[in-house]
C-alpha cells in the first residue's frame, strides 16, 4: 500500500488519456510516490472519440494530487538531449531527489513500410524518439542517481519487437532492440551504484500508441477509424492465448514489481508481458 | 496481505531447511494462503552446520500454522508418477482445490565432470528428477485445474543454467533448459483455460542445493564445509555485478509477484534472478 513512501518517480509519455505512463503514474502514486510526469505535448492532439476534452499532464497532476501525493509537470522532448537535461534539472530542484524512472514515452512509426522502402527520414525519426530518447533520459535519470549514492531503479518499455523480427515495422523493431541493449549495457555498469535497471517487452496493448497508425490505414481502405480499430483489434485478440489484449493496468503492476524492494535482485532483464502472444509469433 | 486469501498453494521441495521451497511456502502463506508442502524426505538428512534438528516437512507445517493458515505435509517423490497422483489426490482431499503449484523440488547432480566423462546414469538421474518430475507434477496439478475450470497459477524453478551452457554440469543445464521448453509449452496448451505458466531462473543462491558439492570439496581440499562455502560463494560473487549472492526471500519475492493478481497477463516466461548475471 505505502511501498513506495517517500520516493520520487519520473514517468515518461504520461499526458496520453489511455498510454502506459498515465497507469504507471497512477499505480505508483498510489504506493506512496510522489511523481514527476513529462510529455513532449503538455496536451496530446485527440484523434480517437473519448479522447476530447482530456487536460493532458495536469489533467494527470491533478488526479495524483486528489490521491494524497504531489506531482509535476514537465513537457520536454525526450529525443532532445537539452530538453532532457532541463527536465531532470526541474525535478530535481521540486523533488530534491530521482529515486525511479519510468520511461514510457516512445512512437510507433509505420507498420506496413518495408525496410528496402523505408525512406532514412522516417527511420532517424524512429530511432531518434525511441532509441535516442531513451539515451538521453536513462543517462540523466543515472547521473543523479549515482552522485546521490542511495541506489535507483530504472525501468524501460521496449517491446515484444525487441527481441524477434517484425516486417513492416524495421525502425520500431530495431529501436526497442536498442532499448534492451541499452538496458542490459546500463544494468551492468550501475550495479555497482545498486541501481537496477530492467526492461519491459509489452505484447499487443489497448493504447494510443497507434492511433496515428489506425488514421491513415483506415484512411486508406476507404473505412470509419471506428471500423477499423474494431477489425484490427478483434484480429489481434485471437492471436493472443490469455484471449485479450493488454492494460495500462497490467503494465503498471509489473513495473510496480520492479520499482520495488521486491525485486532488487533482479537486473538488466527485458520481460515479455504479452498474455502469451510472444510465444507463438517470432 | 492478503493477496492469496482462499488459494491453495502446493509446494515441491519444501522440507529442506534453507530451501526455496519452504521460503516460498512462508511468503505465500503470510499472503493468505493454504499450504501443501511436498518433499521427497520428510525430513531431509543434513550434514550442514545449523540444519541439525530441522524437523522437515512437519516444521514447516507448524511455521504456516502459526501464521493463521493451514497446512498439509505429502511425502511424495516428483519422479514417480503414482506417487505424484497419490500426493495430489490427498492435496484435493484436504482442501478440495489446487489454484497455485511451485515447484522447487531439483537436484543439482555433477558439476565438473564434462559431458566426454559423463556416465549415462549420472546424465539420467538428473534428467528423470529434474526434467521428468516437473512434467508429472504440472500434468497432474494442471488437470486438477482444468477440471476445476477457475484458472490457475504455475511456476517451476529453472535455473540461470536454464539459459546458458554451464562447463561441468551437462545434465543440469540440459535439465533446466528443458523445464523452460515444458514451461513455454504449457502456456500456450493452458492460456484457453485461464492458468498462467511461469519459470523463475536463479543465478546464485543459498540454498541446499549444493550442499553435497561443498561436502565434497571440503575433503578433498581438507578444508571445513564453513571454508569450502566460503571460497565458492566469494569465487562465485566475483562474476555477480551486484556484487553478492542471492536468498530465498528473493526468489519467493519473485514466485508471489507471479502466483498473483499482479501477473496475469504474463505467461510463458522465464524470469532470470540471478543479480545481473546474463
Amino acid at each position: 500500500m505505502n511501498s513506495l513512501k517517500g520516493k520520487v518517480a519520473l514517468i515518461t509519455g504520461v499526458a496520453a488519456k489511455r498510454g502506459m505512463g498515465h497507469g504507471v503514474a497512477l499505480r505508483l502514486v498510489g504506493e506512496g510516490a510522489n511523481v514527476v510526469v513529462v510529455d513532449k505535448y503538455a496536451v496530446p492532439r485527440t484523434l480517437f472519440p473519448g479522447d476530447e476534452g482530456w487536460g493532458g499532464l495536469n489533467a494527470v497532476v491533478a488526479e495524483v494530487e486528489s490521491l494524497g501525493s504531489k506531482g509535476l509537470a514537465v513537457v520536454a522532448d525526450i529525443s532532445n538531449s537539452q530538453e532532457v537535461d532541463a527536465g531532470v534539472a526541474k525535478a530535481i530542484e521540486k523533488f530534491g531527489r530521482i529515486d525511479i524512472l519510468v520511461h514510457c514515452a516512445a512512437i510507433r512509426g509505420p507498420m506496413t513500410t518495408p525496410l528496402v522502402k523505408l525512406s532514412e527520414r522516417e527511420w532517424k525519426t524512429v530511432l531518434d524518439v525511441n532509441l535516442n530518447g531513451a539515451f538521453f533520459i536513462s543517462t540523466a535519470v543515472a547521473k543523479n542517481m549515482v552522485t546521490r549514492g542511495e541506489g535507483g531503479k530504472i525501468v524501460l518499455i521496449s517491446s515484444l519487437a525487441g527481441n524477434r523480427g517484425v516486417p513492416g515495422s524495421g525502425a520500431y523493431c530495431v529501436s526497442k532492440w536498442g532499448v534492451i541493449g541499452l538496458v542490459k549495457t546500463l544494468a551492468l555498469e550501475l550495479a555497482t551504484y545498486k541501481i537496477n535497471v530492467n526492461a519491459l517487452n509489452p505484447g499487443t496493448f489497448g493504447t494510443h500508441l497507434r492511433d496515428e497508425n489506425y488514421v491513415q490505414l483506415a484512411q486508406a481502405e476507404g473505412i470509419t477509424l471506428n471500423e477499423f480499430r474494431e477489425r484490427y483489434d478483434k484480429q489481434m485478440t485471437t492471436k493472443v492465448p490469455l484471449g485479450r489484449m493488454g492494460t495500462p493496468e497490467d503494465i503498471a503492476n509489473l513495473v510496480l514489481f520492479l520499482v520495488s524492494d521486491q525485486s532488487s535482485y533482479i537486473t538488466g532483464q527485458a520481460v515479455d508481458i504479452c498474455g502469451g502472444w510472444g510465444l507463438i509469433h517470432g | 496481505m492478503n493477496s492469496l486469501k482462499d488459494k491453495v498453494a502446493f509446494i515441491t521441495g519444501a522440507a529442506s531447511k534453507r530451501g526455496m521451497g519452504r521460503a516460498i511456502a512462508l511468503r505465500l502463506a503470510g499472503e493468505g494462503a493454504d499450504i501443501v508442502v511436498v518433499d521427497k524426505f520428510s525430513a531431509p538428512q543434513s550434514h550442514f552446520p545449523g540444519d541439525e534438528g530441522w524437523g522437515g516437512l512437519n516444521a514447516v507445517v507448524a511455521e504456516v500454522k502459526s501464521l493463521g493458515k493451514e497446512a498439509l505435509a505429502i511425502v511424495a517423490d516428483t519422479n514417480n508418477s503414482k506417487e505424484v497422483e497419490t500426493a495430489v489426490a490427498k492435496a484435493l482431499e484436504r482442501f478440495g482445490r489446487i489454484d497455485i503449484l511451485v515447484h522447487c523440488a531439483a537436484i543439482r547432480g555433477p558439476v565438473t565432470i564434462p559431458i566426454i566423462d559423463l556416465a549415462e546414469e549420472d546424465w539420467r538421474k538428473v534428467l528423470d528428477i529434474n526434467l521428468t518430475g516437473s512434467f508429472l507434477i504440472s500434468k497432474a496439478i494442471a488437470k486438477t485445474m482444468v477440471t476445476k475450470g477457475k484458472g490457475g497459477k504455475i511456476v517451476l524453478v529453472a535455473s540461470l543454467g536454464g539459459v546458458k551452457g554451464m562447463p561441468g554440469s551437462a545434465g543440469y543445464c540440459a535439465s533446466k533448459f528443458g523445464v523452460i521448453g515444458l514451461v513455454k509449452t504449457l502456456a500456450l496448451e493452458l492460456a484457453s483455460y485461464k492458468i498462467n505458466v511461469n519459470a523463475i531462473s536463479p543465478g546464485t543462491v543459498i540454498t541446499n542445493l549444493r550442499d553435497s558439492f561443498h561436502i565434497e570439496k571440503g575433503q578433498a581440499e581438507s578444508i571445513t564445509i564453513d571454508e569450502a562455502i566460503k571460497r565458492d560463494y566469494q569465487k562465485l560473487t566475483e562474476g555477480i555485478p551486484l556484487g553478492r549472492v542471492g536468498t530465498t526471500e528473493e526468489i519467493a519475492d519473485l514466485a508471489l509477484f507471479l502466483v498473483s493478481d499482479q501477473s496475469k497477463y504474463i505467461t510463458g516466461e522465464a524470469i532470470n534472478i540471478t543479480g545481473g548475471v546474463s
